[in-house]
């Protein structure tokens, strides 16, 4: 089996996992190309969100997901809900991005999205300064 | 058992290992009064502490009682605080005048100066028992001051203290050689007793930058910290010399962040007084932490001291006196520039006061975060698995940076730590750790 | 300011007496965000530096600089904090209790009252040995609708070097 297939849009998806390697109403960490994804496993249904935590820029961890069904972010106790991104409990205020999911005999392809542009400039280049956005009141 | 353990192996600087014998093991403890605090130099007061003859405060070095006094003759000086012939402590109070010193259990008195001017019934004395000229005061061994920081050393080996601060002198005069007065102190110290092993304060203060966001997680549920956390891990980690090191990190960018935030009405005699590469670097930062080896720690930050107020900042020095392999007592200096005016002294003391300090909203939480760390790594099973100080150290330094030393770009890391206890390890097991 | 003692067992005595243990019961409960409701706009709650010195010196009190230095907003941000997940120093929470005694009270001439008590407050946390914190309190109380907003609360602290690793609670 090909590691790859088109989406609907003519996207490359990555094969990531098998439907057999997850358990209901557990989340899962992999990586499709450069893009690290939390996908979540309902019923025949899987959704990909990005797996970093947009508040602390941390990674989400796998295990169960709440009683709710929703993702807990293991730092600071955001919450987000794996069907769409969106967040259900600060301190985050950013929802996930959600990534398009294709199953194909069994295998789950995920589309890793564009390459990001980092928001942030890499803190340890030297001469990198902040962008006032990350200060909020403070700038 | 317990003293026959082996220094060298208690930190991996490659590794970025250290052992948690170091936060509680007594036969550490003792290694480290002989090695290190008996023989670096330490931080003993404040010339704007003692500004008259006969002036004096009460200090501790490597655990000695000391006076620090002003003599009649204009120089400052410091003494074991213990009368030659029985022991007894000579000055009782932390602080006051006098103009001389004068022994309650049987009298004998001292000048200013140290020596030992009158003994009661001197007659019943013949020439051979009492030689008043070799009974003065015990001096301690080296004593010098840097911008007003009086220092004093128990060894004679020891560099002298321009040689001993090196480098880190550059970055101390940023923060109190930046006007032509210099900086004084704001009130006493503020003194409490921590549970903790003192190199979990240094620990904090040698680039631990990076647990704002955790430790005071409080704070920035209150909206008191820039929303986003990585706001503040830019900037550089800093060795300046040997274990002297800081972190400095630029604020948001306006120009009231500059220069640490200091009031505009002192900032163009700052831009004079500070040399052009301690300018850049005071210009494009608004936060500083720091220690000067082995255990004076300073803080120059802007804080919101509550809800309505804004960043303002604050210059505090402190020293964590060890007392035992588990106990710390804290010693907080509030500074001020000479120049200030008074509406900034109230400012920059109100800021402090509420966030840092044992009462601070920041603070507390640093006291409750040492003690259990001490607690938890005091137990034999506990201290067979290292401490994890891996962050970053992949970075290499930025040949480019204006200041002298080594620094690495990113204030997020752990690479001055580990400077810190690599120099802390020589001094427990060489000869000359200073060579 | 002419001040005007209060004696003992006087009703107004009595009153103040009761406010004061309906605040202590109030801190020891946890119930900070009541607590603050007592506290006037304008409220000055400051706790001066004591350094051991020679009587000839004085009390050792430094009156411009020590562990408290609070107006109402940032007693409403120490409050607030103790609401948050993250205030470690309060999380779990300390058990306290408040014993205040020795009760001398005054009223000024525009009819607020000064009340000077001695306070012992234990402090026990996790399984640790309590805390003790020992002192006075000059407190000054206008009078509000049936009861009293607090106004300026001093404290005069017994320790030179406080003996707990921070001051996480009122006093």
């Amino acid at each position: 089996m090909s590691d790859t297939v088109q989406s609907s849009s003519g996207r490359v998806m990555v094969r990531v996992a098998a439907m057999d390697d997850l358990a209901e109403g557990r989340l899962k960490l992999v990586r499709a190309a450069h893009a690290k994804l939390a996908i979540v496993r309902t019923g025949e249904t899987v959704r990909a969100v990005s797996a970093m935590c947009t508040h602390a820029r941390i990674f989400l961890a796998p295990g169960n997901l709440t009683s709710d069904g929703l993702i807990e972010c293991p730092m600071h106790g955001a919450m987000f809900s794996p069907e769409d991104g969106s967040v259900r409990c600060a301190p985050a205020t950013k929802p996930l991005t959600v990534h398009e999911v294709k199953l194909l005999d069994g295998e789950i392809f995920v589309d890793p999205g564009e390459e990001p542009v980092e928001e942030n400039a890499d803190t340890t280049k030297p001469g990198a300064r902040p962008s006032a956005a990350q200060w909020g009141n403070w700038g | 058992m317990a003293d026959t353990v082996d220094i060298a192996a208690l930190v991996d600087e490659e590794a970025g290992h250290v052992s948690r014998r170091i936060y509680a093991d007594p036969a550490v403890y003792e290694a480290e009064q002989e090695g290190l605090f008996r023989r670096a130099w330490g931080f003993l007061a404040h010339e704007s502490e003692v500004p008259e003859p006969g002036d004096y405060v009460e200090r501790q070095l490597a655990g000695e009682n000391v006076l620090v006094i002003h003599g009649k003759d204009g120089v400052i000086r410091a003494f074991l605080n213990s009368c030659r012939h029985r022991g007894m402590r000579l000055c009782r109070a932390d602080k006051g005048n006098a103009s001389f010193l004068r022994c309650p259990y049987h009298g004998w008195s001292y000048s200013p100066e140290g020596e030992l001017v009158s003994v009661f019934a001197e007659e019943l004395y013949d020439a051979e028992h009492l030689d008043k000229s070799e009974l003065g005061l015990i001096k301690v061994t080296q004593v010098d001051s840097y911008k007003g920081f009086i220092f004093g050393c128990w060894s004679e080996e020891t560099p002298a203290l321009d040689e001993y601060l090196g480098d880190m002198r550059f970055y101390l005069d940023i923060l109190v050689g930046r006007t032509p007065g210099g900086v004084e102190v704001m009130g006493p110290p503020q003194c409490w007793e921590v549970h903790t092993n003192w190199k979990f304060a240094t620990d904090n203060f040698t680039g631990d930058n990076f647990h704002l966001y955790t430790a005071h997680g409080s704070i920035a549920e209150l909206g008191l910290l820039p929303p986003d956390p990585m706001a503040l891990s830019f900037g550089n980690l800093i060795q300046a010399q040997r274990g002297h090191v800081l972190h400095i990190v630029p604020g948001p960018p306006i120009p009231e962040a500059e220069y640490f935030g200091l009031p505009m009405e002192l900032r163009p005699v700052i831009e004079e007084t500070l040399s052009e590469p301690q300018r850049e670097i005071a210009k494009g930062h608004a936060f500083s932490v720091g220690t000067v080896f082995p255990n004076l720690s300073f803080m120059q930050v802007m804080v919101q001291g509550d809800l309505r107020s804004p960043p303002t900042p604050f210059l505090s020095f402190r020293i964590w006196q060890p007392t035992g392999p588990t106990t710390t007592k804290v010693w907080s200096w509030l500074f001020v520039e000479k120049e200030a005016s008074e509406e900034y002294r109230k400012a920059t003391y109100e800021a402090y006061v509420r966030t840092f300090g044992p009462s601070g909203i920041f603070e507390q939480d640093d006291m409750e975060n040492w003690e259990e760390c001490t607690r938890m790594n005091k137990g034999a099973i506990a201290q067979r698995y290292n401490l994890h100080h891996g962050m970053a150290l992949q970075v290499p330094p930025d040949p480019d940076f204006p200041g002298p030393g080594k620094a690495w770009p990113g204030s997020y890391g752990e690479r001055t730590q580990l400077c810190f206890y690599g120099e802390w390890k020589r001094w427990l097991t060489q000869e000359e750790p200073w060579a | 300011m002419s001040m005007q003692p209060v004696p003992v067992g006087s009703a107004d005595y009595n009153a103040v007496l009761e406010w004061l243990y309906r605040e202590a019961a109030l801190l020891d409960s946890g119930e900070f965000e009541a607590w603050f409701a007592l506290l006037a706009p304008d409220i000055a709650y400051e706790m001066p530096t004591r350094q051991s010195v020679y009587q000839k010196d004085g009390d050792g009190y430094q009156e411009d600089f020590g562990f408290y230095a609070e107006n109402h907003s940032s007693l409403e941000t120490r409050v607030k904090r103790l609401g948050t997940e993250q205030a470690w120093a309060e999380q779990p929470g300390s058990r306290t209790r408040h014993f205040v005694s020795n009760l001398l009270l005054q009223k000024d001439g525009e009819g607020a009252f000064h009340a000077t008590t001695s306070f012992m407050v234990t402090r026990i946390r996790s399984d640790l040995p309590y805390d003790l914190f020992t002192g006075e309190r000059r407190d000054v109380l206008r009078p509000d609708g049936g009861g009293y907003l607090l106004a300026r609360r001093t404290i005069l602290f017994d320790q030179t070097v406080l003996k707990s690793y921070n001051l996480s609670i009122f006093l």
